[in-house]
C-alpha cells in the first residue's frame, strides 16, 4: 500500500512539474505582444507612411503589434473619441492618438487602469499630462517665416490657410510663422474653408480665385495638397510655402511649384512614440523632453543626402 | 566556526547514520544519481554550447558568402548590360543618322525588373536616349550630379554610386526611385567624328535590399553593405541610422581585413564578420551579438533545466522505491526482531525477502526455537531440582528415623544414661542443622561429613556396635563444595541392607580423596552386596519399592548430583554379592566459598 | 503514519487539480476571446504597385467603404494596404505576415498572376480565405481551394467598348478622323504590362471589334508604356518622331498611358489630333473626356469592385452568406461590367463620382 501511494505522489509531482514548465515555455513562446492601437486623424493611410514605418520598426524591435485606425471623414472629434473608446474596450494595451481636435476631452474616456498609456503623435491634446511626440511646431513655423523672409519682397501679398487650426500642431506652427513674418510683412490675408465645402481642394480654389495673391502659406498637409491642386486646376501662378509631410509635396517642391517645404521627421515619431510605451519608461508628459528634429528645404537642398533619406522613405 | 561547523558535521552524519537504511540508500543513490547526471549534463551542454557557437559563426559565414555570391551575380549582370550597351550598341551607331532607341527600349524591357533607366548623355549633360523614360525634370544639373562627375573622373572604368534618389526623369505620379547609379564614359560617333558621353545604368536599389533582407531574414544577426569607404550602402536598419535613432560601426568595419572580428561596440559584444566584394570594393558586413547566440541558447537551456527536473523527480521517486522494495523485508524482519524483544517468543518471524535476509530470518527463528527449547530445559532443571530438594528435605524428616532416635533418647533418659541423652540430642540438632543448612543446597564436605558423623553417632547408639565406622578424608577436600546430604543416604543404606543383617560385625568406610581433578567420597561397606541385575536399577528406577529407610534413595542422589553438577558426575555402585558394596560419589572440585 | 502520508497525498492532489484548472481555463478563455475578437475584423490587402492609378482610387474606395460599414454594423474594421512594389516575393511575405497576424480576410492584387502558388498555399494552410482582385488568376489556381474568390471585371468587354467607342466616333465623323482620306485608319497601340489579362485582350478585342463592323485598320506601331503616363509620354514622343500626323487614333490600354500619348501630342508640332481612346475613367481620363481631349474612355467600376471586396470580406470574416445583390459566378468570381463614356455622360459620371 506504502509503495502504491508513492508511486501516485511521484506521478503527481511530475506532471505538476510538466505542466508548469510547458506553461513557463509557452508564454515564453508567446510573450503575447502589447497591441498598441494608432488612432490618426483623416481617413488616408498613405499619408502616413513615414509614421507607420517608424512605427512598425519599433514593433519588431520591443515586440508590439501597431493597428491602425482612420477616420471616416476629416475631422470629427466625436468620432475620434468614440474610436478611442473602442480601441480601449477592444483590448488595446496602449492608444496611440493623433488629435484631430486638441481640445478633446479625454476625462470621458473609461480607462481600465490609472496608468493606461495614451500617448499623442503630430498633434497633441491641450489637458493633462499626456505627452506629445512632434517636432518643435512653433520652431517650425517660425523657420518658414524665415524662408519667406528671405525670398520675397516686403510688398508681397501673403495669404495664410487658417484650416485645422483645432490642432495645437496647426496652432503652434501658425503662431511661430505669424510672430515672425510681421517682421517684414503686413500685407495678410487669410483662408479658410467654408461650410459644405468637405473637399479642400474646393476652398482653395474659390479663395484663389476671390483675390490675388503673391505667397499662400499652408501649415498643414491637406491644406498644402489642396493648394497645389488648385493652382494647377486654375493655373495660377502663386508661390507656395508650406509645412507638410507629403509626397505630392515633395514632388512639387522638386519641379518648383512649392518653393520651401517644412517636412518634420514622422519616422523618428512613429518609432520613438511605440517604443517609449513598450519599454514602459518614458511616455509621460514630464519624462519626454526632446523634440523631432525637422527638415527646411526647397529644390536646390532637396536631393542632400541628408534630406533624401528623409524625404523619400523606402518604400517597403 | 570551526567548532560550530565541525559540530554540525558531526550531528548530521550522526542523523545520516542513525537514519533507517531506506532513507540512507535513497538519498545516496539520489546525491549519486544527481551528482553523475549533472556532471553528464554539464559536459554535454557545454560541449553543444561550443558548437552551436561554431555553428553559428560557421553559418554567417556562408550567408555572407552567399550574398556575396549573389551581389556579385547582380553587380555582373549590370556591368553586362551596360557593356552591350555600349560595345554592341552605341560603339556601332552614327548619331548623326541613327538613334539607339529601340535597342535601349530592348534591353530595358529585357531587364526591367532590375533596372530603373539607361540613359546616355553627351558630355554637356544633354540626354541623348533614355528608356523607359525620357522626359527629363526641368532644371536638372546632370553634369553636377556625383555619377557623372565621378565617371569622368576615371574614363576607363565603370563607376558605381552610393544609393540615392534618381533626379533626372519625370515620373508623374509623384514616384521616386531610389537607385544605384553605374555610369561610365562612353565614345559617341557623330558622322566620324567622337565625342565624349556619358552611359548611364541606373539599377533598382530595391533589388538589392530584397537580396539582404532574405539574408537578415534569420534571426541571429544581421548582415549591410558599405562602399569601400565604410559609407553604407544598405543597412536593414537604415532608417533608423539616417534619423539618428541608432548607431553602427560601420565605418570601424569596413576597414577590418576580410574575415572575422571580435569587437565591442556601444557595450556589447560581437562577431563581425567582412567580405570585400570584388571590383566595387564594396564590404559585405554581418554583425551577430553575442547576446543572440546565448538567446537561442537560452530555449535550450531551458529545456536542458525541464528533462533534469523531470530526471531528478524520476529518480527521487524511483529511487524511494526501489528502496522501499529492497529495505521491506529488512524492515519486516526488523519488526519481528522488534516483537520479539518485547518478550513475545511466539512471533513469526519473517523469512522472505532476498536470500540473505531469508537467511538471516531462518537463522533467527531456529535461533529461537534453540532459545526456547534450552529455556524450557532449564525450566524443567529448575523444577526437577527443586523437587529433589523438597524430596530431600521431606524425606530427612523421615518419621520412623525420628520416632525411633526419640525413642531412644527417651530410654536413655528414663534410664538416666544422661551424657549419652545429651550426645544424641545435640547428635540430632546438629544433623537436623546441617540438613537444613539454611536453605543451601551447597555445603562443604566438611559439613557434609559432618553431617555423616552425626547421623553415624545416632545410627550407633541404635544399632549398638553392630557395626564400626573407619574415615579416611583427604583433608584437602574439606574445603570444596559438594550438595548436601549425599553421603547420609549412602550410610543409611550400607546400614540398613548392607550391615544390618550381618552376624558378625559390620565394616563401614567413607574415603574421601582427590583423583584428576576431581572428588571422589566413598563408602563401602562389608555386606551382603547387590546383586548385578539389581545395580543398575537402583539408579535409575524410581518406583522400586523401599523396604527401609529414610527413602532419599540412591535415585535422589544421583539426580540431585546430577542436576546440579551435570551427568558426568554422580555415583557408581561396585558390588560384590557377599563381600561388600562400594558406592562412589563423583564431585568436581569447586571451592567452596560461603554465600552471603 | 499512514494518516499523514494521505494528508500529503490529498494536498498533492488537491495542488494538481487546481493547476489543471488554472490551465484549463486560461485556454478556455483564451478561445473566448478569439470568439470576442470576432468584434474585430481585419482584413488584409496586398497591392502590386501602389502608384498604379486605378489601383489606388480602388483601394481609396476599399477604406471608405469598409469605413462605412464599420459605423453600420457596429463592428471594428481594419484595412492593412500594403504595397508589394512590383515584387512578387514582398507580396509572399506580405501575406505571410498577414497569416501571422491573424487577419480574417486576405485581398490580393497579384504582381505576377502566373505565380498565385506562393499566395494560396500561406492562406489556405491557415484557413483564411482570399479575395484576388483586378489582376485574373488562371482556373486551375482559382479552383485550388473552395475559399479563393475573384473580384474583376470582363476584360473582353474592356476592349470590346473601346471598339464600339471608336465605331461611334467613325459613324459621326469618319471624315475628319481619316485624315489621309484613304479610307483607312491608321492606328497606334499602347499598351500595358506584357502578360496583364488586361492588356492583351484589350489590345485584340478593340481592334477586333472595328474590323469586324467593316472597317479597315492599320497599325502603325505599339508600345509597351506598362501602364505608366510618363513611359507612355517617351513611346509616344517617339512613335510621333516616327509617325507624326499619319497617325489618326490612338488606342491605350489605360487612362493613364492615354494622357501620357496626350501629353506627348501636345507637346509635339502636330496640328490635327488623333482620336485617343483608354479605359478606366479616373479622375485624369474624365477630366480629359470632358475637355474632349479623349474621345472616351471605358469606366472600370472600381466603386462596384471595392463594394464587392468589402461586402465579400465582411461575410467571409463573420462566416455569413454573401448578401443576394453580388452575382458570383459559381459562387467564386464576380465580374462587374464596364461602360462607356463619352462626351455625353462623362459629367454624369463626374458628379457620381464625386
Amino acid at each position: 500500500m506504502k509503495r502504491v501511494s508513492w508511486i501516485v505522489v511521484g506521478v503527481c509531482f511530475l506532471s505538476l512539474f510538466l505542466i508548469i514548465s510547458s506553461q513557463v515555455y509557452s508564454e515564453k513562446q508567446t510573450k503575447s505582444s502589447k497591441q498598441i492601437s494608432v488612432i490618426l486623424y483623416g481617413n488616408n493611410i498613405d499619408r502616413w507612411q513615414s509614421l507607420k514605418q517608424g512605427m512598425e520598426q519599433a514593433g519588431k524591435d520591443y515586440e508590439g503589434e501597431v493597428n491602425y485606425v482612420l477616420m471616416s471623414l476629416e475631422h470629427d472629434k466625436e468620432e475620434q473619441l468614440s474610436l478611442i473608446q473602442r480601441e480601449i474596450d477592444n483590448h488595446a494595451d496602449a492608444v496611440i492618438i493623433a488629435a484631430n481636435d486638441s481640445s478633446m476631452d479625454l476625462s470621458s474616456i473609461r480607462l481600465p487602469s490609472k496608468k493606461y498609456p495614451i500617448l499623442c503623435v503630430e498633434s497633441g491634446v491641450d489637458n493633462q499630462d499626456i505627452a506629445l511626440v512632434s517636432a518643435d511646431n512653433y520652431k517650425m513655423g517660425e523657420s518658414l517665416a524665415m524662408e519667406v523672409i528671405d525670398h520675397e519682397n516686403e510688398i508681397a501679398k501673403i495669404a495664410i490657410v487658417m484650416n485645422h487650426q483645432q490642432r495645437d500642431s496647426v496652432k503652434a506652427r501658425y503662431e511661430g510663422f505669424y510672430n515672425k513674418i510681421v517682421e517684414k510683412f503686413d500685407n495678410f490675408t487669410f483662408w479658410r474653408s467654408e461650410k459644405g465645402e468637405n473637399r479642400a481642394i474646393i476652398f482653395a480654389q474659390r479663395e484663389l480665385t476671390q483675390e490675388a495673391v503673391d505667397v499662400v502659406v499652408a501649415l498643414d498637409n491637406s491644406s498644402l495638397e489642396a493648394v497645389i491642386d488648385a493652382t494647377l486646376n486654375l493655373n495660377k501662378n502663386v508661390k507656395i510655402y508650406g509645412i507638410a509631410n507629403s509626397d505630392k509635396a515633395v514632388y512639387y517642391l522638386d519641379n518648383g511649384k512649392v518653393k520651401t517645404l517644412v517636412y518634420q521627421d514622422e519616422f523618428s515619431i512613429g518609432y520613438i512614440s511605440v517604443k517609449s510605451i513598450l519599454d514602459g519608461t518614458t511616455y509621460k508628459k514630464e519624462k519626454m523632453s526632446h523634440y523631432i528634429k525637422y527638415h527646411v528645404v526647397d529644390d536646390t537642398t532637396l536631393y542632400l543626402p541628408e534630406n533624401q533619406h528623409v524625404l523619400f522613405p523606402f518604400v517597403k | 566556526m570551526k567548532d560550530r561547523i565541525n559540530k554540525l558535521i558531526r550531528r548530521l552524519t550522526k542523523t545520516y547514520q542513525r537514519r533507517s537504511i531506506q532513507f540512507t540508500i535513497s538519498i545516496s543513490f539520489t546525491a549519486i544519481a544527481i551528482i553523475s547526471m549533472g556532471f553528464v549534463g554539464l559536459t554535454l551542454y557545454e560541449k553543444y554550447i561550443e558548437n552551436s557557437k561554431q555553428l553559428v559563426t560557421q553559418k554567417n559565414k556562408q550567408l555572407i558568402d552567399q550574398a556575396s555570391l549573389n551581389l556579385n551575380t547582380y553587380i555582373r549582370n549590370m556591368m553586362n548590360i551596360s557593356d552591350t550597351m555600349y560595345y554592341s550598341v552605341i560603339k556601332s551607331k552614327d548619331l548623326a543618322i541613327e538613334d539607339m532607341d529601340k535597342e535601349m527600349a530592348l534591353l530595358y524591357e529585357v531587364n526591367k525588373d532590375n533596372l530603373i533607366s539607361i540613359a546616355c548623355f553627351d558630355d554637356s549633360g544633354k540626354l541623348i536616349a533614355a528608356s523607359p523614360v525620357a522626359t527629363m525634370k526641368t532644371d536638372v544639373s546632370v553634369q553636377s550630379q556625383d555619377w557623372f562627375i565621378q565617371a569622368n573622373r576615371k574614363i576607363e572604368n565603370l563607376h558605381f554610386s552610393k544609393p540615392h534618389v534618381q533626379e533626372l526623369f519625370d515620373d508623374s505620379n509623384f514616384r521616386y526611385y531610389w537607385v544605384v547609379s553605374l555610369s561610365r564614359v562612353v565614345s559617341l560617333t557623330y558622322q566620324g567624328n567622337t565625342s565624349r558621353g556619358i552611359l548611364l545604368v541606373d539599377m533598382n536599389f530595391s533589388d538589392i535590399e530584397q537580396l539582404f533582407s532574405k539574408v537578415n531574414a534569420k534571426g541571429e544577426g544581421y548582415v549591410y553593405l558599405t562602399d569601400s569607404e565604410g559609407e553604407l550602402i544598405y543597412h536593414p536598419r537604415q532608417k533608423m541610422i539616417y534619423t539618428n535613432l541608432m548607431e553602427e560601426n560601420n565605418k570601424t568595419a569596413a576597414q577590418y581585413e576580410d574575415g572575422t572580428h571580435m569587437e565591442t561596440f556601444q557595450k556589447e559584444e560581437r562577431a563581425v564578420v567582412v567580405k570585400t566584394v570584388g571590383y566595387t570594393g564594396w564590404k559585405i558586413i554581418s554583425v551577430t551579438p553575442i547576446k543572440e547566440i546565448a538567446i537561442n541558447l537560452n530555449q535550450f537551456k531551458f529545456f536542458t533545466v525541464i528533462i533534469l527536473g523531470v530526471s531528478v523527480i524520476v529518480i527521487i521517486f524511483g529511487n524511494i522505491l526501489i528502496s522501499q522494495k529492497v529495505t521491506n523485508p529488512i524492515r519486516k524482519l526488523e519488526k519481528s526482531v522488534r516483537d520479539l524483544e518485547s518478550g513475545n517468543l511466539n512471533s513469526h518471524i519473517y523469512t522472505g525477502g532476498s536470500h540473505e535476509i531469508q537467511h538471516l530470518g531462518k537463522t533467527i527463528t531456529s535461533m529461537v526455537n534453540q532459545m526456547k527449547y534450552l529455556m524450557d530445559d532449564i525450566v524443567k532443571e529448575q523444577e526437577e531440582k527443586r523437587k529433589s530438594e523438597l524430596d530431600a528435605l521431606q524425606s530427612q524428616i523421615n518419621p520412623h528415623f525420628l520416632y525411633n532416635t526419640l525413642d531412644s533418647i527417651v530410654w536413655m533418659v528414663e534410664s538416666e544414661r544422661y551424657p549419652e541423652a545429651i550426645s544424641m540430642v545435640t547428635a540430632l540438632a546438629s544433623l537436623f542443622r546441617i540438613s537444613l543448612s539454611k536453605g543451601k543446597n551447597i555445603i562443604s564436605i566438611k559439613d557434609e561429613i559432618e553431617h555423616a558423623k552425626n547421623y553415624l553417632k545416632i545410627q550407633k547408639v541404635r544399632y549398638k556396635d553392630q557395626f564400626s565406622v573407619t574415615l579416611d578424608i583427604d583433608p584437602q577436600i574439606m574445603n570444596y563444595s559438594t550438595i548436601k546430604l549425599i553421603v547420609q543416604p549412602l550410610l543409611e543404606n550400607a546400614i540398613y541392607y548392607g550391615v544390618e543383617s550381618m552376624r558378625d560385625e559390620g565394616m563401614i568406610t567413607i574415603r574421601g580423596y582427590e583423583e584428576e581433578g576431581d572428588i571422589y567420597i566413598e563408602v563401602s561397606d562389608n555386606g551382603m552386596g547387590i546383586p548385578f541385575e539389581e545395580q543398575s536399577l537402583l539408579l535409575t528406577d524410581n518406583n522400586r519399592a523401599r523396604k527401609r529407610g529414610s527413602g532419599i534413595g540412591l535415585i535422589n542422589v544421583q539426580q540431585r548430583i546430577q542436576l546440579y553438577f551435570g551427568k558426568e558426575y554422580g555415583l557408581q555402585i561396585q558390588s560384590e554379592l557377599d563381600e561388600g558394596t562400594t558406592i562412589i560419589i563423583h564431585l568436581p572440585k569447586v571451592e567452596y566459598k560461603e554465600e552471603k | 503514519m499512514k494518516q499523514s502520508r494521505k494528508k500529503i497525498a490529498g494536498v498533492i492532489v488537491v495542488l494538481l487539480l487546481s493547476v489543471c484548472f488554472y490551465v484549463g481555463g486560461k485556454q478556455f478563455f483564451k478561445h473566448q476571446k478569439s470568439i470576442d475578437e470576432v468584434k474585430h475584423i481585419k482584413i488584409g490587402v496586398s497591392i502590386y504597385d501602389e502608384y498604379d492609378t486605378y489601383i489606388a482610387e480602388l483601394m481609396q474606395e476599399v477604406s471608405s467603404l469598409a469605413k462605412k460599414k464599420e459605423m453600420e454594423e457596429k463592428i471594428a474594421i481594419t484595412v492593412d494596404v500594403q504595397s508589394a512594389g512590383g515584387s512578387q516575393i514582398t507580396q509572399n511575405d506580405q501575406i505571410e505576415s498577414f497569416v501571422d497576424k491573424n487577419y480574417n480576410v486576405v485581398c490580393v492584387g497579384l504582381v505576377d498572376r502566373t505565380d498565385a502558388s506562393g499566395v494560396i498555399d500561406k492562406a489556405k494552410s491557415a484557413d483564411i480565405p482570399i479575395i484576388f482582385f483586378n489582376r485574373e488568376l488562371v482556373n486551375e489556381d482559382l479552383e485550388r481551394w473552395d475559399k479563393i474568390y475573384y473580384v474583376g471585371a470582363d476584360a473582353v468587354q474592356s476592349g470590346v467598348m473601346q471598339g464600339e467607342i471608336i465605331l461611334e466616333a467613325c459613324k459621326k465623323n469618319f471624315e475628319s478622323i481619316d485624315k489621309n482620306k484613304d479610307g483607312i485608319l491608321q492606328y497606334v497601340i499602347i499598351e500595358g504590362e506584357p502578360g496583364h489579362q488586361d492588356a492583351l485582350v484589350r489590345t485584340e478585342y478593340s481592334v477586333k471589334t472595328v474590323v469586324n463592323a467593316g472597317y479597315t485598320l492599320q497599325k502603325l506601331g505599339n508600345e509597351i508604356a506598362n501602364w505608366n503616363k510618363a513611359q507612355a509620354i517617351t513611346k509616344m514622343t517617339s512613335l510621333l518622331e516616327k509617325y507624326g500626323e499619319e497617325i489618326e487614333v490612338v488606342i491605350s490600354n489605360n487612362d493613364e498611358m492615354a494622357l501620357g500619348a496626350l501629353e506627348a501630342i501636345k507637346n509635339s508640332n502636330i496640328e490635327s489630333y488623333p482620336l485617343v481612346v483608354g479605359v478606366d475613367g479616373v479622375q485624369g481620363g474624365l477630366e480629359s473626356v470632358k475637355k474632349k481631349e479623349m474621345i472616351g474612355t471605358v469606366y472600370n467600376d472600381y466603386r462596384g469592385q471595392a463594394k464587392a471586396i468589402v461586402e465579400m470580406a465582411f461575410a467571409l470574416s463573420l462566416q455569413q452568406d454573401f448578401p443576394e445583390e453580388l452575382n458570383l459566378i459559381e459562387n467564386k468570381s464576380i465580374y462587374l461590367p464596364y461602360q462607356k463614356i463619352t462626351y455625353d455622360n462623362v459629367q454624369e459620371y463626374i458628379r457620381m463620382l464625386n
